[in-house]
Formats: C-alpha cells, structure tokens, sequence
C-alpha cells in the first residue's frame, strides 16, 4: 500500500473535473495540465496547480506522454489519473508511468495491450467461455474462405476491414448474390483506406442492443460487477444517452452477462475499472464486443444506481488498498440516464464552435451535471465535442426521464449549438419510452426537420432588425454578384479515435 | 410601424413592428404577423439571448448578426433570415443572375487537406477539401458544377463556418 497524496490529471474538460473532485473528497491535492489553448479552462482554475505542456493540438500536448510524465515529476505527484480519451488506453502511458515510479491509475501495460488488440481479445474471450460473435478468427483474403464461413455462421453477414475502427470499413452483406460484389468493393476500400486490405467476417446481429457490464478488479484479483448499463441510443457509432439498469435485462441475464464480465477480466489479468461491452440480440443472446481498459463517459448512471463513486474506488485499487464495500453490499436502486451533451449541431451533427455567451445549469431533485465549460470560455475545434454530461435519477424509469426532460429544459447553453434539442427528441419517442429499442433508434430521427417555431423564431430576427436600424434594403451586399453556398459535408467521416 | 419581409428559402413573413414603451429592460411592442396583432414584451437576457412574451407566451431565442444574415435558434431549430424593410416593397428590378459562386464553410474547423486547384472542373459532389475539427474529419465537397477559379484555403488554415473555401464560376 502506497499512500497517494497528489494526483496528476492528464486530460482536460469535463473528465478532468470529474476526477478532481474525486481527489478533493479523499483530501488529495489535484494537479492540472493545460495546452495554450486552455489556459483560460475550468479544468484549470480547479486545481491546485497547472502545468503548461505544448500548444492546442491534441498532438503536442494532450498526447504527449512526456510532457506528461515530467509535469506529474515536477508537482511531485505520486500517481497520474488519464481520464477518457487522449492517452487513456495507450499501453505506452502506463509503461513510462512505471519507469518514471509513478502510479498510472488503471489497468497494467500488459492487461490493456491484451484487451486493445480486438483480434487477441475475441480469442482470449472464446478461451474463457465467453460467447462471441461467430465469424473468421483471422484475416481472409480469398473469396471461397469468405463465402465458406458466411454459410457457417449464417446470413446476414459483416465484412470489416481488419485495420479499421469506429464503423468504417463495415458492410453488410444480407444474401449469398451479394457476397462477391461486395467481398470485391471491401477489400479495395480497405486497401486504399487502410493500406491493409484484410477483411474479418462475422455474422450481422440485426437489431442489437449494447449494453456493457462495469467491473472494478483490486490489485490482489478479487473482482466484483456493479451490474449493466445500457447504451443503445447511438448515432454512427457514438453514444448519446445511455440508462441503467436495462430495460432490457432481467435477473438471470444480469448474473450470466456479470459473471461473463468477470471472467474475461480474469482471464487479462485486468486490474482497476473497466467495461466489458456485450451485444444483445432480439432472442436475449448476448455476445462479447470488447473491454474498455478505461473509466467510461457513462459511469455516473451506474454510480447514482449503486451509490459507488468509481473514481475514488479507482484511486483505493491504484493505492493497493481494499474498494470500500464488496458485492453484497452493492443495491441497485430506482432508475438513471444519463445525457451527453455534445458542441454539435442538433440536426446536422456538425462540430460547432465559439464563446459561451450565456449559459445557466440545470439543478434541482435528482439532478447531476459534470461540464466542463463556464460562462466567457471558447470552445474551439481541437478537442472532444463532449463538453457536458447530464445525468438524472428517478425512484422509476419514468420519474428518470421526466427528471432528464425537465433539466435538458432547463439547460441554456447560449454561444455554441449543442445535442441538447435532439436528446429531448429522443426523451419523447415512442419506442424510447416503451423501453423496447435497440442501435437504429436515432436512424428516423436523424431526417426529421422540425419547423414548428420558425414564425417565433422570424419574429426574433425582425425585432433584431428594428433595434438595429440599419437593415440594407434588397438583402445581399455585394448585390448578388455571387451566389453564396456552403459546401457540402459527406458521409465519409473518420472519428480520430484518441 | 416599420413593416419589415423575413425570408428564409422559401419561408416568407411579413411582420410589422412598432415600439410602444420600455419599462426598464423589457421593451413592449406591437407586432402584426401576417395580418395578426400581438403584443410582444422582448427582454435581451444576454447579448444574443431574447426573451420574448408573444401574448404572454414564452419564448427563448439566440439572435446573432452574421454579415447579411440574422441566425436564428429556437429549441434546436436554426434559421439564417434575410430582413428587408417592406416599405419600398420589392428590391430593385430583377436583379442581375449571378455567374460566380463562393462555396463557404458549413462547419468550423481545420484544413487538413486540399483536392482541386485552380482551373479544375469539378462535378456537384466533387470533393474539395478535408475539415477536421474536434476528432472529426469531414470531406467537403461541392453543392454544384463550375470551374474553379480562386482556392481561398491551404492545409494548416483554420476556417469558421461562412469562410469562403473555394470561389467557382
């Protein structure tokens, strides 16, 4: 046991925050770091002491190992807290934590090359009686191999780049006519994409729903689930809201899919918090994804259900000593969801950027908010466009989502444009409230365009007018020399994934 | 009464406004929408957020100015106007069609990469150019046919959404 007194956070935003306050309850200095683009972040002024470590790109600064090994040696901080994102997940981290004497709050290097390779994951699942989804164990590069295992393991079938990652490079091949066009079309979009045209097949679970189970494993092996959480409202790949327990799973599946949890993590050798994600499909079958070697964006939902605050239990398993219940005393009580609040254009998705004019935070019964922003702060195009999560408890499903709409009511972000109008979309849609939903349900949303309050909005701009006295008669200013277009955006879109 | 004609593609308003009193901050007004009398109280919260009462009912709008343009949010619902005061009714005769186009910037972001060069002739849907902003790359491309004849943007650039990328004949 090696008592931690000083913890370095090496990320920023919300999640810096987060961690921080962690620290603060446990009487424990935080340590901040900050690119030139931050100085002004509330991550910043929260801590005790900021380090500089290199200009706005994530590149240079964020993601940069070093720099941040020499800011935690310099405020003589005994451990480093990554947060999410960033270098979280990179194995080298929690290396040059080691040769540094630092304590790298997490898995060890060896647990997260184990889990981060998807390929050498899926076969150590298989070895520890995990189900899988079944497809090839190795790239194919024939055509009769992929045509052999898709009659294996039964149409529809997926053909994923092998190098590929956040959802591109997928396909879905949904009749044996179509294996060979597509087999053909993969395998040369992979080559040119990824410089790698190996392709996996797997069978295509048709309306899934993703739901993860959350472990904590102390530094001796003993390892406890805190239960499900589910997190099937999705847009290409990424999570909006995310609620536990699962409409979805009951008693039984909740023990199959913790103890399937667990033994995978064994299986690693995995340490501190992780995430085991699952699909389910429609007959109550659930298959492994993957391990997130890391704390997760929705971990408060299954904080505010179990009452354990994962971040200080994190801090106690780093520190060596015991987490501070063991599975009997974890409950499971009423119902949480959590929101998350992206800088993004709620209709096109799009990043949006700029200064936070005017912003008031919802509060009140059952209400809590981890943001990152603060009135007068820029929000500009280096970073996650998460800059909030809300989250909101009920005694039931009902009274959590009642509570949500209520606070994404009483949310003003003015300055950016945020997600917050298309999480209340959601809130109200038949099959979110029946509870009986899976990944496609933001599909139909996503090309709805509502235009119920233009007139208001109309009156606004004329009112604007008025007070500005200067309105140009016939509009244009440069008297329709030029038409003005904005360019459009494809489809095409590669998430970083740090 | 000032009458004024909103217009966002092809929505149109005509709204009439005439200022009645202030009472401190809030400035009450009599509007006729369409045809419509209401009594509209406007409260400016903040420097871009509007607090209206239009016959009592409540609505919060972002209002900001960008160059020709006012834009609009209400609950999640964003619209660029164009406002012209009414008073000399139609804008000057037929205006002459335009044979240029500038291609602006949907999203804000960083130039990682750019496709065409000057004297190119493009198709609508070819690609101009890679934005990245906040992890996200996005491949822009162009809403219509032309050749190009001014590459505004090099890699390296940061651009806001409304920059000129790319100016087409």
């Amino acid at each position: 046991m090696s008592r931690i007194s000083k913890i370095l956070v090496a990320n920023r935003g919300e999640i810096a925050l987060r961690v921080m306050r962690a620290c603060r309850e446990l009487g424990i200095a935080p340590v901040a770091v900050f690119s030139r683009a931050d100085r002004a972040a509330r991550h910043v002024r929260y801590a005790d002491e900021a380090y500089k470590i290199g200009p706005a790109p994530s590149t240079e600064s964020y993601l940069r190992i070093d720099r941040m090994v020499g800011a935690a040696k310099e405020s003589n901080c005994q451990a480093i807290h990554p947060g999410y994102g960033f270098l979280a997940e990179n194995p080298d981290f929690p290396r040059a934590c080691a040769e540094a004497g630092l304590i790298f709050i997490g898995p060890s290097e060896e647990a997260m090359r184990k889990v981060g390779d998807k390929t050498r994951a899926k076969k150590l699942a298989e070895e520890a009686g995990v189900p899988t989804i079944p497809g090839t164990s190795d790239a194919i590069g024939e055509l009769f191999q992929a045509s052999r295992a898709a009659d294996e393991v039964g149409y529809p079938v997926l053909l994923k780049a092998a190098a590929g990652g956040g959802g591109k490079g997928v396909r879905v091949v949904s009749h044996p006519d179509q294996l060979a066009p597509i087999y053909d079309r993969a395998r040369s979009e992979a080559a040119a994409a990824f410089n790698n045209p190996g392709i996996y097949l797997e069978k295509f679970i048709t309306a899934p729903r993703h739901i993860e189970i959350q472990v904590l494993v102390e530094s001796d092996g003993r390892a406890v689930h805190l239960n499900e959480r589910e997190c099937s409202v999705q847009r290409r790949y990424q999570k909006l809201i995310e609620e536990a327990p699962s409409p979805a799973v009951d008693e039984k599946l909740r023990r199959e899919m913790g103890e399937a949890a667990l033994r995978f993590a064994r299986a690693v050798g995995y340490t501190n918090a992780g995430t085991v994600e699952f699909l389910l499909d429609q007959s109550g079958k659930f298959y492994f994804c993957e391990m997130n070697a890391r704390l997760q964006v929705e971990h408060p939902v299954t904080e505010l259900l179990t009452g354990v605050d994962i971040v200080k239990e994190q801090i106690r398993i780093a520190e060596g000593s015991p987490t501070s219940f063991t599975r009997e005393d974890i409950g499971s009580r009423g119902w949480a969801i959590e929101c998350r609040i992206y800088a993004e254009d709620p209709l096109t998705f799009l990043p949006s950027t700029g200064k936070i004019i005017e912003m008031i935070e919802p509060s009140g019964p059952g209400i809590r908010l981890e943001s990152g922003i603060s009135e007068g702060e820029e929000v500009t195009i280096h970073y996650d466009p998460l800059v909030a999560k809300l989250a909101a408890w009920g005694s039931d499903r009902q009274e959590a989502i009642a509570r949500m709409e209520r606070a994404l009511k009483e949310y003003v972000i003015i300055g950016i444009r945020t997600t917050i109008p298309f999480h209340l979309r959601i809130l109200r849609h038949p099959r979110f409230l029946s509870g009986h939903y899976h990944t496609a349900i933001t599909e139909g949303l996503e090309k709805e365009r509502p235009g119920g309050r233009i007139a208001a909005a109309a009156l606004a701009a004329a009112l604007a007018a008025e007070g500005e006295q200067r309105v140009k008669l016939g509009g244009s200013p440069d008297g329709m020399k030029r038409w003005r277009l904005a360019g459009r955006v494809d489809e095409g879109i590669r998430r970083r994934s740090w | 009464m000032k009458e004024f004609v909103v217009e966002a593609g092809d929505r149109s308003f005509r709204i009439g406004v005439g200022k009645l009193k202030e009472h401190g901050p809030e400035q009450l007004y009599e509007v006729v929408m369409e045809g419509e009398k209401k009594l509209v109280s406007a409260v400016s919260v903040s420097p871009a957020h509007l607090s209206l009462l239009v016959d009592n009912l409540s609505h919060n709008v972002e209002v900001r100015r960008e160059g020709e343009y006012y834009l609009v949010s209400i609950e999640g619902e964003n619209y660029s106007f164009l406002v012209r005061e009414a008073a000399g009714t139609a804008p000057a005769a037929t205006p002459p069609v335009p044979t240029e186009a500038v291609i602006t910037a949907p999203m804000p972001g960083m130039v990682i990469e750019v496709f065409i060069r000057p004297g190119d002739k493009i198709d609508p849907n070819a690609k101009l150019l890679v934005l990245e902003a906040m992890k996200m790359q996005n491949e822009i491309s162009s809403p219509r046919k032309g050749e190009i004849i001014r590459v505004s943007v090099k890699p390296g650039d940061s651009v806001k959404v409304g920059d000129e990328l790319v100016l087409i004949s």
